[in-house]
Formats: structure tokens, sequence, C-alpha cells
């Protein structure tokens, strides 16, 4: 446990029901002043883990440690109010029979006995949160954005060592989801609070975080920061969800050299691709291969002599206009004159570079072929 | 208002929307703190609930009454009741009058409640506020009224041209005056799910081809089945296990249902307590068995439920204006004959000086009848029910607020499961059987409560236990689980959550069980009738003693009166609180509790 770190989880299982286990012993610690997203698909344990680090559940196996401060162990567990963390939940949770002034002085009284530091300090926050004008306001009288900030002024009103957030912005439109990700971005910078933020969507975890657990039934699957793991994934799973791409099957022809194998796709296709240090990969051995939509391009935008290219021909069948960028939906297909098609392929670019009918050289770098072996 | 629901639980288990209430989670620990408090609770309810019916089982099998010394256990009180003929005849009319109620019941308050949910019907407001009149109005006092209407030659309605057969002292008049009591109690319990149905599904089956009647019986009668079977077992069972009505109205003429021969073997000379027990058992039996029964089916709502059923609000039916004429009359119809006449009656009833067969004349009018007011019986079961309304309602509430929490939101499982099962067990038991339980056990527990006040109020808190607390714990449920969370990561502690958080969040809806409860115990008779003393009797057991003993019969219509009023003046009280404290305390709570 290092000085400067305000979460430690370490080991941690939970069941519910002693048989099925919801967290199999996962273990990972968020810094001071960090801001952590745990990424994972529905019914991974995120939530399970949230609670378990808030207190409202206890664990099974392993320890939590908060501030420097054990807070959970199979033995003994301290109260949630007992924890010093701050918690905005999925629902908000405002109390709809208190102010918003109300709302946010709440978890103050328990620690602040002068009401007039009290008034202060939760009117210096709702300014600092744009909320100034509605201390009196009622929860049902403030828009979807504005009770998020409420519950997230509450659960930041009484100095926490970790603010944990449990999908705070599935009940928001679209719009503002991006507008209230950048602000919570913003003030955890700004008041350097530490967050550990669960979320199911990867563009939150990516454009928020200082660094990112995915999280996969139970385990954790990967822990780095978010270009990392979007360009270099542990795994088939990481590289799925954290973006699209075309996957293939195949057979290691060679055996690494300088990180790059050669393989046979199952449909025939012969690729150079880079596999993660110190994996073994021996002669036939079964792999996936995942290549980025946003990774291929036409061959003829890049330099006439550039080296380290896999090439292939690709048939575009579709065009789909997504706003920023257009996506070519097609197949891969023989080089012979048959151009019969072998695999179905995707890639996305920001110019029109073909039409549906279109027969183009792809071009892909052997480094953005990523090969990973399979898991069964 | 889910008040008469009785039986059937309402967990939030199945609700597992995000951000819903969580499952329990199975291996967390409890503190000691609140096992404590379980055990307490729990122990309170077994006295409440257990220590009569055990008494009951004992006692009809003991070979003495409980107040005389010495007895063994015997099968020979079982021999002598039910190869008497008298028990045999008590059966055949209680289970006449159980499935006629029962019959009639279901045909009124389903068309009534189909009419007004779906129908194009006029006076929709008049049939529902007739429904609530009835529903506050007590068995004896509606019983009061329709032997001020109907008593053969001198009824009121007697008196009218044509008319002068009338007899409520019959097996069809007491059927009539149950059913128009028991109408509301089903009504309200099939109303629900005949508007929450989805009139889509209607509209598929239309579309493939079935006819509008066909569709009724293929598709609406479907999905409401659950709820409407559910209501009619209840309604029979509560139907057998009256008292009230049928002793008022049908004993003096000889028409004895089995309650009543419970109350006569106690207050026949000698007083053959043990048969009574016998009886009571029978009762029991019948109940328990009915509703085991009738949780099964309920239980099977889930399945019923309209998967994906958003919006699409009940489609209503509109009738041709003829038939729309004719069913909104005879709507209206039932409204004048079950509420409008009997209050009509006992206010004609009060203000006259005797029942005539004459026809009615001016100086037949008096004052007089209103000197019972000044009667100190009157008083003091005036006194008495203020107070046992009072304080056993709020007791109520209060317990079951308690054991809502304990079963909600503790993790003490055994305890939690007990306490739901007993609290909820009440609905099965005859009123009479509870009141002869308690009124056995507590003549030979040496404290002052037999023959006191106290006994009553033990009596009147536990009779309408589960209905209370079926209104609670859904109001409770209402309230998300996240926002006690909050509350708990900000620092605050039990109590202080349910003083902060749960009580705001459910004022209105405990004011209104409160109400409804406060209500049902002013007009109890079937326990009472057990418990009730010399020294501590209610205004419908006083009433019971003015009609059934020698004093001048209209002085009842007085004392009927008075119970009415007595509604009135809390139904009034509660909604001048509400208007004025609960309301702005309440507000914005329906919205963000929904989230
Ligand atoms: N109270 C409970 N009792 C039993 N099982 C539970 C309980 N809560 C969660 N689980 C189970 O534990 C697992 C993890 O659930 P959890 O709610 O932590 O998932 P999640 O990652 O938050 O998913 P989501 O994105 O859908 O919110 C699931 O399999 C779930 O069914
Ligand atoms: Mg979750």
């Amino acid at each position: 446990m290092t000085a400067q770190s305000a979460l430690v989880i370490d080991t941690v299982k939970k069941t519910y029901d002693g048989r099925r286990f919801a967290l199999n012993g996962v273990s990972f610690e968020v810094h001071q002043g960090e801001f952590v997203s745990l990424l994972g698909p529905s019914g991974c344990g995120k939530t399970t883990l949230l609670r378990c680090i808030a207190g409202l559940e206890t664990v099974s196996g392993g320890t939590i440690s908060i501030g420097g401060r054990q807070a959970s162990s199979a033995k003994s567990s301290l109260q949630p109010h007992e924890r010093n963390v701050g918690m905005v939940f999925q629902s908000y949770a405002l109390w709809p029979h208190m102010t918003v002034f109300r709302n946010v002085e709440y978890p103050l009284l328990f620690i602040e006995r002068d009401g007039a530091k009290r008034e202060k300090k939760v009117s210096e926050l709702l300014s600092m949160l744009g909320l100034g004008g509605f201390a009196s306001a009622h929860p049902f009288e403030l828009s979807g954005g504005q009770q998020q900030r409420v519950a997230l002024a509450r659960a930041l009103i009484g100095d926490p060592a970790i603010v944990l957030f449990d999908e705070p912005l599935s009940n928001l439109d679209a719009a503002l989801r991006d507008s209230v990700k950048l602000l919570i971005r913003s003030l955890a910078r700004e008041m350097n609070f530490t967050s550990l933020y669960v979320t199911h969507d990867r563009s939150e975890a990516l454009v928020m975080s200082d660094r990112v657990v995915l999280m996969n039934e139970g385990d954790i699957v990967q822990i780095a920061e978010p270009l990392t793991m979007f360009e270099a994934p542990a795994g088939k799973f990481a590289g799925k969800f954290l973006g699209e791409a075309n996957f293939f099957r195949g057979r290691i022809l060679s055996p690494p050299s300088d990180g790059l194998v050669r393989l046979r796709t199952a449909e025939g296709l012969e690729l150079v691709g880079t596999t993660k240090p110190g994996t073994a990969s021996q002669n036939d051995a079964a792999v996936d291969v995942m290549i980025r939509f946003g990774h291929a391009t036409p061959a003829k935008h890049v330099g006439p002599g550039e080296e380290g290219l896999n090439r292939f021909q690709m048939r575009v069948k579709d065009v789909i206009f997504g706003g920023e960028l257009l996506q070519f939906v097609g197949d891969i297909v023989s080089d012979d004159a048959a151009a019969q098609p072998i695999a179905p392929f995707t890639f996305i670019s920001t110019q029109p570079v073909a039409k549906v009918g279109d027969t183009l050289e792809i071009a892909v770098p052997y480094a953005r072929t990523l090969v990973f072996e399979e898991v069964p | 208002m889910a008040m008469p629901s009785g039986m059937s639980r309402t967990d939030g288990f199945d609700d597992a929307q995000r951000g819903g209430p969580r499952r329990q989670d199975r291996t967390a620990k409890a503190s000691w703190g609140s096992v404590a408090w379980a055990v307490v609770l729990v122990a309170l309810l077994v006295v409440l609930v257990i220590l009569p019916l055990a008494t009951v089982l004992f006692g009809a099998f003991w070979s003495q009454s409980p107040i005389m010394p010495g007895g063994e256990l015997t099968l020979d009180n079982w021999e002598e009741v039910l190869t008497s003929r008298s028990f045999l005849k008590g059966v055949r009319t209680s289970l006449v009058i159980g499935v006629s109620v029962t019959l009639l019941c279901t045909i009124a308050a389903s068309a009534l409640a189909f009419a007004v949910v779906r129908t194009n019907l006029y006076f929709k407001r008049a049939v529902e506020g007739a429904i609530y009149v009835n529903l506050a109005t007590s068995p004896f006092v509606l019983a009061t009224s329709w032997i001020a209407l109907a008593t053969p030659h001198a009824g009121l309605l007697n008196q009218l041209p044509g008319l002068d057969e009338l007899n409520i002292s019959t097996v069809q008049g007491i059927v009539f005056v149950m059913v128009t009591f028991f109408v509301p109690w089903f009504y309200l319990m099939v109303k629900p799910s005949i508007s929450t149905m989805d009139s889509r599904l209607e509209e598929a089956a239309a579309v493939h081809g079935a006819k509008p009647s066909r569709m009724v019986r293929d598709v609406t009668l479907q999905l409401i089945r659950p709820a409407l079977l559910g209501a009619v077992l209840l309604i029979f069972v509560m139907a057998v296990d009256t008292f009230s009505i049928p002793a008022l109205l049908g004993a003096p003429s000889g028409i004895t249902v089995l309650p009543y021969q419970m109350y006569a073997y106690v207050y026949s000379f000698p007083a053959a307590w043990e048969k009574s027990a016998v009886v009571g058992i029978v009762l029991l039996v019948f109940a328990v068995v009915l509703l085991l029964t009738r949780d099964k089916v309920v239980g099977d709502v889930r399945r019923y439920r309209i998967v994906g059923g958003k919006g699409g609000a009940a489609k209503t039916i509109r009738f041709p204006p003829a038939l729309r004429h004719l069913f909104s009359w005879l709507a209206l119809g039932y409204v004048v004959v079950a509420t409008v006449l009997p209050i009509v009656g006992l206010i004609a009833g009060a203000f006259l000086k005797y029942a005539t067969g004459q026809g009615i004349t001016l100086d037949a009018l008096t004052l007089q009848n209103f000197g019972v007011l000044q009667n100190a019986g009157f008083q003091s079961s005036f006194r008495t029910t203020v107070l046992v309304m009072i304080v056993a309602s709020f007791f109520d509430v209060a317990l079951c607020l308690a054991v809502t929490i304990l079963v909600f939101q503790t993790r003490i499982r055994f305890l939690s499961a007990l306490a739901d099962l007993l609290v909820r067990m009440p609905v099965g038991i005859p009123g009479i059987v509870l009141g002869a339980g308690l009124l056995w056990a507590y003549v030979r527990i040496p404290l002052p409560i037999y023959g006191t006040m106290a006994i009553l109020l033990i009596a009147l808190a536990t009779r309408y236990l589960a209905q209370t607390f079926n209104t609670v714990s859904s109001a409770y449920l209402q309230i998300s689980p996240e926002l006690r969370e909050a509350a708990l990561v900000s620092g605050a502690g039990s109590l202080r959550i349910v003083r902060d958080i749960d009580l705001p969040l459910m004022y209105r809806a405990l004011g209104t069980s409160l109400v409804f409860t406060m209500i049902l115990i002013g007009g109890e008779v079937n326990s009472s009738v057990m418990v009730s003393s010399p020294n501590a009797s209610t205004l419908p057991i006083f009433l019971f003693q003015v009609l059934s003993g020698t004093g001048n019969p209209q002085f009842a219509y007085v004392v009927a009166l008075a119970q009415l009023a007595l509604v009135v003046i809390v139904g009034g009280i509660a909604w001048l609180v509400g208007r004025l404290f609960i309301r702005h305390l309440a507000y914005g709570a329906q919205r963000s509790q929904n989230v």
C-alpha cells in the first residue's frame, strides 16, 4: 500500500448466495486525485464492487482500504458512514422532500456542528457548480442535468477520500451526457478529488479517466490508460469492448521474431501481425486477429515505398454515413480475376474514398494487425 | 387504496429494473441491536396472534369451560357439536348465505367496476362515492338502517303504497344487506386489475377476428381472472365469518349462522365455551383452506402481468345511447338502494316516535329519541370507541411500520419471515374466533386485561393488522432503496434514516392507512362482541344491546347516526390535516419515487 493510495482493493471476492461469485478476487489501486473508471459489460460486477467499497455490501474475501484505513474484510466491515466516501447514484437518489440546499447540507450534519459554517460551505459549492440560484428549489423542479449536479454536490460536500459514481449519466439524453461528462472531468481536475467511476459505456471511460479498469464476469481483464487500452488491448475481449474492429481466426505460420508473426486466417488470407511480448506462440497455434475499423486505409493513400503493410483487395458493398465518419462495408476478395469474396471487412474514413461496387486495395500496418492467443 | 387485498403480498423482489431495489444479500450478517428488536416484534406478534388461536384450539379439546377448574383433554365436544342438529343447520345457513352473497357480490361489484373503468357510463362519480361511503359504514349501522326500512309492517318502505311485504329478517334480507356491505370490498379488489388492463391485447384479438362478446370472454376475462378469483374466495370467507349482520337481522327469527352459534354457546346458560371453540375451529379451518387456495391463485398473477404493457390504457367501451341510459340508471339505482336509502332510513327512524303500521304522519315526529345521547351507557361506549379507534389504529400503523422495516430492510431472515407471516395471519382468523380466543386467554391470565378496555384494545389492534400491513408495506416499497442508501453513505444511522427519509416520504400513505384502520376499528363487531364487557364496550356493541334488549328500538337509529357521525368526523379531520400539513411535505414525492 503506497502512501498516496486513496483506495486499495486487494483480492476482493463477493458472493451473494455462497455459490456463484460476482467478484472473483479483484485487485487494483486508485491514487490520490486520480480518476479511474470501472468499465465492463452488464452483470460483470461493477455495481457490486462499488457497493462493497461504499459499505452497502459486505465482502466475502479480500480487503478494501480507504484513505489508508482498512474498511472491509470478510471478518469486519466499517459502516458506510464511517468510510468517508461520497456516492453519486444512478437515479441520483435526491430526497424529494428536501430542498437542494438541505440535500447538499445533509452529509455535513454529521460532521459540522456549526450551522453558519455549513451554510457557507454549501453555498460555495452550489455556486461553484452553477446551482447558486436553486438552493431553495426542490429536486423535481430541476432539469436532469441540474439534478445530476446536486447529486454531485452532495457527494463532494463532506470532502470524501473518494467519490464513487454508479453510471451517473445513464438517465441523461445523449447531448447532455457529453457536456456532463466534460463537466465532471474538469471539476475532478479543478477540485482534485479522487474518483471511481462505474460505467458500461466505453466512450465515457475513455474520455474521462486517467486509468481504466476493465472487468468481465467478476474478473479484471486489464488495467491501463485509455489510449493504451484502446491501442494495445490485452486480449480479444478488451479489443472488442473498447472499439469496433474486424476479427479473424487463424493459425501461426512462423514463430515470432521482433514481435511479428506470420499467420493464415481460417479463410486463407495470409497476414503479418504483432503479438504482445512474452506470448508463446508456436507454429500452428490458434490465434485471434483484430484490425480496428480505423486502422485500415485504402493503399493509394499510403506513401509508395512504405514497408510493413498487409495488403489485400476489398470490394465495397455498402457505404454508411455515420455523421463525422463514413463506414465502408464489404468483403475481402481473392487477388485473381475471379475476385471471389473471402471474408467480410469494414473500415472507416473521413473521406468518401470509395463507392458501392468499387474494388480497392486496402493497407493495414503490421503494428495495427493485433494477434491474440485464442481463448477457448 | 389497496387495502382489502388481504394476504397477497407485495414484495419488491421482482422489481429488478436498473437502479431499482436489489435483491437481498443472503450472506450478510445482522447486528445484535436489530436482532433484539426483531425478537421483541415477533414476541409481540405471537402474543397478539398466536395466543388467541392456541387458546381456541386448546379449548376445543378441553372438557371444561376455561373459567371452570379442572378438566381433561377430550374429543367429546367435537362429537356433541358436530352431530347436533343446530350445528348442521348452522352450516347450511352459513353456506347458503355465504354462497349467495359471494355470487351476487361478484356480479354487482365486477359489473360496477367494469362499467366505471371501461365504459361511457353516466354517474361514475356517484357510483365511486357510494362505494366509499358504504366501505366506511359499519355493518351494524347498515343492518340497523334496514331494520328501520324493512321491518315487516312497521318498516318505512312498507308504508309505501303497494309495498307491505318487505321483511329484512329473512335469509334473503340478510343476503341483501351483506351484499351491499361487501360490494365495496370486492369492487376495490378487482378495480386495479381492470384499470391496468391493456386494451391493445383486446385489439389484437379483434384484429384476428374475434367478435366483441368473444373477445371479452377470451381475453378480458382471462386477464382479470386471478384478481377476480382472489376476490371471490376472500369475500366468501369474509361472508361466512360475519357475525354482525346475520346476528342482528336473523337471530331473532331463528336464522343462526356459525359465528352466531359461537356467540350463543358462550352467552347462553350454562355457558359452553368448549363447544363454541369447536365451532371456532371449524370456521378457522374453512378460512385458512380457502385463503391458502387464494394465495395460490393470486400468486399466479405474475404470469398474467402484461409484458411490455407501456401506455395503452384500457380503452373505453362506448355503449349506444339506449344501452348507455339503461346501464347508467341501473347503476344509479344501485347507489340509491345501497347507499342513499339506508341513510334516509336512519335519519327518518331517528325522528319518529315509534314505528307504526299506519303510515307516517306529522305528529309521529319527535326529538325524544335523541335523549339516548344522555344515556350513561351510550356516553361511555362513545368515549371508549373514540379512544380505541385512536389508540389501536396508531398502534397498528406503528407496529406495521416496524414490521415492514424488519421484513424489507434488515438481514434477519428467519425472524423477518416469521414476522411477515404473523402480521398477515389475522386476515385468515374469523373475527369472532379472535375475540373468543382473547377472551379465554385473558380470563386465566392474572393481569388487569379481562373485562377491561385493554382486551378490547388488543382485539381491535389485532383484527385489521393484515390490511394495515398491506398498505404500510406497499407505501414503504414505493420508496427507492437508493434514497436510503444515499442517506446511509451521507452518515445517517438507521433510526435517523427512518426519521429523515422514510417517514416524510410516507406521511400521506400512513395517514390514509391510519384513517382507514380507524374507521374499520370504530365499526368493528365480530371480535368486539366477544370481548366487550359492561365496563368497556364500543358503540356498535351498545347498538347491539339496544336492538336485542328491551329498550326503545327507535334509540338505535340515533346511536347508529352517532356512529356514522364519528366516521364523518374522522374523515373530516383527516382531510383537514392532509390539506394543512401533509400536502407540502409530500409534494414532488411521487415524481422522484418513480425514477
Ligand atoms: N443482491 C443480489 N443478490 C444476488 N445476486 C446479485 C445481487 N446483486 C447482483 N447480483 C449478481 O451479481 C452479478 C454482478 O451484478 P452487478 O449488479 O454488480 O453488475 P453490473 O456490472 O453493475 O451490471 P450493470 O451494468 O447491469 O449494472 C450479476 O450476475 C448479478 O445477477
Ligand atoms: Mg450496475
